[in-house]
């Protein structure tokens, strides 16, 4: 399969919720699969199961437990990360249109006038962020999303220090913060 | 509701006595094919024994599985100079094979698998997981590899 590297015009978090929560429910499935094999005390040879399982072969109870909770982990991590990009693009997108159409509204002057002095190097935080907060979009959801922002750093960046995030996140509350910042764009 | 919690309970418990399994039996065999495995290790290794660079003993430890309960199984002791490498037998209930033993050194562990379709020694060596598994039958360059793999480099 050939992937298509082209501008995704429409982007949208939606599709990255239902995709996640089809892989969590195939993690479950194979979980499940994989841990009644165990109890049934069926031995099926490594050649007789599928390709991505024979590396559990040997595998105790414990151990299975632990592999599908990490790929549950990574999957979590993975999916909050592309939540947060994905509302980049929203945003941007959002710039790119608003300035397209030349809308009177005081949002959309403000973002043609970020685009007439930065072109195409405006910032996420410092510009689009900074221009929906002065226009008086929603504080709560600019500071949540603005405090998410670290985590989609830390993801992007490979994990590799210990992360100050002020809180904890699930993907549910990423999605969340999301959609709150998404719907509090007011209309052009 | 109360019915329908009662059936469903009778149900589930009924599906798992249709598919009892003997697991004593497989216990007992378990305990006979470590010792078998041991004997096989002991004899590729008869020349360093008798050469006295290798030492070998058993001594008994406890597992612990579900379903089998806590037995008591022993674990071969491989000592070479001042490296020391354990066979620990972990159980039965694991994943695609009858039965699974660790070889553990101070360098790391490689799994040996019982396979009872596997007609040679019964037992193959895990040579890695990632990114596709790749097996040997447990063999004298089997052997070596997993005590070369486990046990610290020589400086």
């Amino acid at each position: 399969m050939t992937l298509p590297f082209e501008a995704y015009d429409d982007p949208d978090i939606d599709p990255v919720w239902t995709w996640f929560e089809f892989q969590l429910a195939l993690i479950g499935e194979s979980r499940a699969s994989v841990l009644r094999d165990i109890s049934s005390g069926v031995n099926i040879a490594a050649q007789a199961r599928r390709p991505h399982e024979a590396q559990l072969i040997g595998l105790t109870r414990r151990e299975v437990e632990d592999f599908f909770d990490a790929q549950r982990g990574r999957l979590e991590l993975l999916t909050m990360f592309e939540i947060l990009a994905t509302t980049e693009a929203v945003l941007r997108t959002e710039v790119k249109t608003r300035v397209v159409a030349r809308k009177k509204d005081p949002l959309s002057r403000r973002f043609r006038e970020l685009h007439k002095a930065k072109g195409d190097r405006i910032r996420l935080d410092e510009d689009i962020l900074a221009a929906m907060k002065e226009e008086d979009v929603s504080t709560g959801a600019i500071a949540a999303f603005r405090g998410a922002l670290r985590l989609r750093h830390w993801l992007a960046h490979g994990r590799h220090w210990h992360p100050k995030l002020g809180r904890g996140y699930a993907p549910s509350d990423v999605f969340d913060i999301a959609r709150a910042l998404i719907d509090s764009i007011p209309p052009s | 509701m109360g019915d329908q919690l009662v059936g469903f309970l009778r149900a589930r418990k009924q599906h798992a006595t249709s598919g009892e399994i003997d697991w004593q039996a497989k216990k007992d065999t378990w305990l006979r094919s470590v010792e078998t495995l041991y004997g096989l290790v002991r004899e590729m290794l008869c020349d360093s024994i008798a050469s006295e660079d290798v030492a070998v003993r058993t001594f008994d430890t406890q597992v612990t599985e579900d379903f089998v309960g806590t037995y008591s199984i022993p674990v071969l002791e491989v000592t070479v100079g001042n490296d020391r490498v354990e066979f620990r037998p972990k159980g039965i209930t694991v994943i695609g094979a009858s039965g699974r033993v660790d070889i553990r050194g101070e360098r790391g562990t490689v799994t040996l698998l019982r396979n009872e379709e596997d007609v040679k020694s019964g037992w193959t060596v895990v040579l890695q997981r990632v990114p596709s598994l790749r097996t040997a039958p447990l063999d004298r360059d089997a052997l070596r590899y997993a005590l070369e793999t486990v046990m610290l480099p020589l400086p």
